[in-house]
């Protein structure tokens, strides 16, 4: 339903609209290689991040 | 003939295969990674320690001068929003939590940073084998991250229990199996309810009924309860990790409903009637005038979308991490939680939904059906046709 009514040729607007659209895929792909590379941080990292302790937050 | 169009070879289904050959590879990967390593925590928890003596796989006693047994360590793993999480606890002979850490999670990231930046496991710490370590009774969870404040109390719930009972013989409260079925489950249902009888309608009442569950979506999915259907809720399914129904009814009813809705109509339910950026875009597109266009290189864009998504798939399977790659920007329009990424590609797409009918869904998000119809729409055409011809079939009897 959604589809309906779509112009069939695309002008220069359709063209800026698809660049737009291929930066926010870019934007995703940085997003994505962002959030892998917080991942690969080690587990002294999170441990060292979320290490409470009864008496006061200690540092590793 | 009708059979034969059905089940005969197409050119799609190579490619489909050949993602699910990649899916399975990707899943093996991550079934080889490593477990954890606890060592970081132990010496931190316990700096004067002499030794300490592995139990079994996670668990420690914790030895000081002449042997003196100082304690012990161990960690527990429950679900929270986006996979699960594995936290670890140091406990005194006295049933005494004296320190708390996670150590591996697969939650969605935003989440689990803003819980931990809420001090929130400063609540855990201090704990005793005699509390009953319960989101809601002794521990207060964090509001617009639920589950993840959920998984975390229930992580060392069961650790503590573990020690006080396995090593300490420690007396221990009585474990109530809570159902939590609450307000965001009936809304839930209530959604799917009148998003499926609005389909037997045609006409205004049809229109109403679509805006009436659009903005319910919008505020109660959205801006309330910020759980609406992610990219993490399929790569859990994937990976495996099914979380404990007493406590993520919403999940199984969310990932049930869709899936029979997928399986028996050919209509997205979710997108379509009441997910809550989906109306966050039509709002937009109501005020700004905003009409579907055809892009140029709109095939190129469709392919994009695809690989991203088999690509966010793929990484989450390979990480064994459900919410590394769920993408989406929902947490961000309404948490305001994400990366500086997500927020520039937030401001570009509400601002684009003025003008294009939304242009997050049918060029970026991997729940929609530009996204993933190639792959499940063979599944689905076979079970309908095979359920087709089992209804047809004549009784035996």
């Amino acid at each position: 339903m959604a589809e309906a009514g779509e112009k069939t040729k695309p002008g220069v607007g359709a063209t800026l609209w698809s660049l737009l659209m291929i930066v926010c895929l870019l934007l995703v792909v940085a997003h994505l290689v962002q959030a892998v590379s917080q991942d690969t941080s080690s587990e002294e990292d999170l441990i060292r991040s979320t290490f409470t302790t009864v008496a006061e937050e200690y540092s590793l | 003939m009708a059979a034969k169009k059905t089940f005969g070879w197409r050119k799609q289904d190579g490619i489909r295969l050949a993602v699910i050959a990649w899916f399975v590879t990707c899943w093996w990967i991550g079934a080889d990674r490593a477990t954890i390593d606890l060592q970081p925590f132990l010496t931190a928890a316990w700096p004067d320690a002499q030794t300490f003596e592995e139990l079994d796989g996670d668990s420690y006693r914790v030895l000081g001068g002449e042997d003196e047994v100082l304690g012990y360590v161990t960690t527990g793993t429950a679900s929270g929003y986006g996979g699960p999480l594995t936290m670890a606890i140091s406990m005194t002979l006295d049933g005494v939590v004296e320190s708390v850490a996670v150590v591996e999670h697969r939650e969605t990231p935003s989440f689990f940073r803003t819980v931990v930046d809420s001090r929130f496991l400063a609540q855990l710490a201090g704990k005793t084998n005699q509390d009953p370590i319960v989101l809601g009774e002794d521990v207060d969870g964090y509001s617009g991250a639920t589950y993840t404040s959920l998984g975390m109390t229930q992580s060392v719930h069961r650790a503590a229990r573990g020690i006080a009972t396995d090593f300490l013989e420690l007396e221990v409260p009585p474990v109530k199996r809570r159902i939590v079925f609450g307000l965001p489950e009936i809304v839930l249902i209530l959604l799917f309810t009148i998003a499926v009888s609005r389909r037997r309608i045609k006409g205004k009442l049809s229109k109403v009924l679509r805006w009436t569950t659009l903005l319910g979506g919008l505020v109660f999915l959205g801006f309330l309860f910020n759980s609406p259907f992610v990219l993490a809720h399929i790569n859990m399914v994937l990976i495996g990790y099914w979380p404990e129904w007493q406590t993520h009814i919403f999940w199984y009813i969310l990932i049930i409903g869709l899936l029979l809705f997928k399986a028996t109509d050919e209509w997205n339910v979710y997108c379509y009637d009441f997910c809550p950026f989906g109306a966050l875009q039509e709002i937009a597109a109501t005020i700004g005038g905003a009409k579907p266009k055809k892009l140029r290189w709109s095939k190129v864009l469709l392919w994009a979308q695809r690989l991203l998504t088999v690509a966010a798939i793929s990484l989450a399977l390979i990480y064994r991490n459900p919410g590394l790659s769920s993408y989406e920007i929902f947490g961000t329009a309404f948490a305001l939680e994400g990366s500086n990424f997500q927020f520039a590609l937030l401001a570009i797409i509400l601002l684009s939904s003025l003008f294009l009918y939304r242009p997050w869904c049918r060029h970026l998000c991997p729940l929609h059906k530009n996204a993933t119809e190639g792959l499940f729409d063979n599944s689905r055409r076979i079970a309908r046709t095979a359920w087709q011809k089992l209804a047809k079939k004549p009784s035996l009897a």
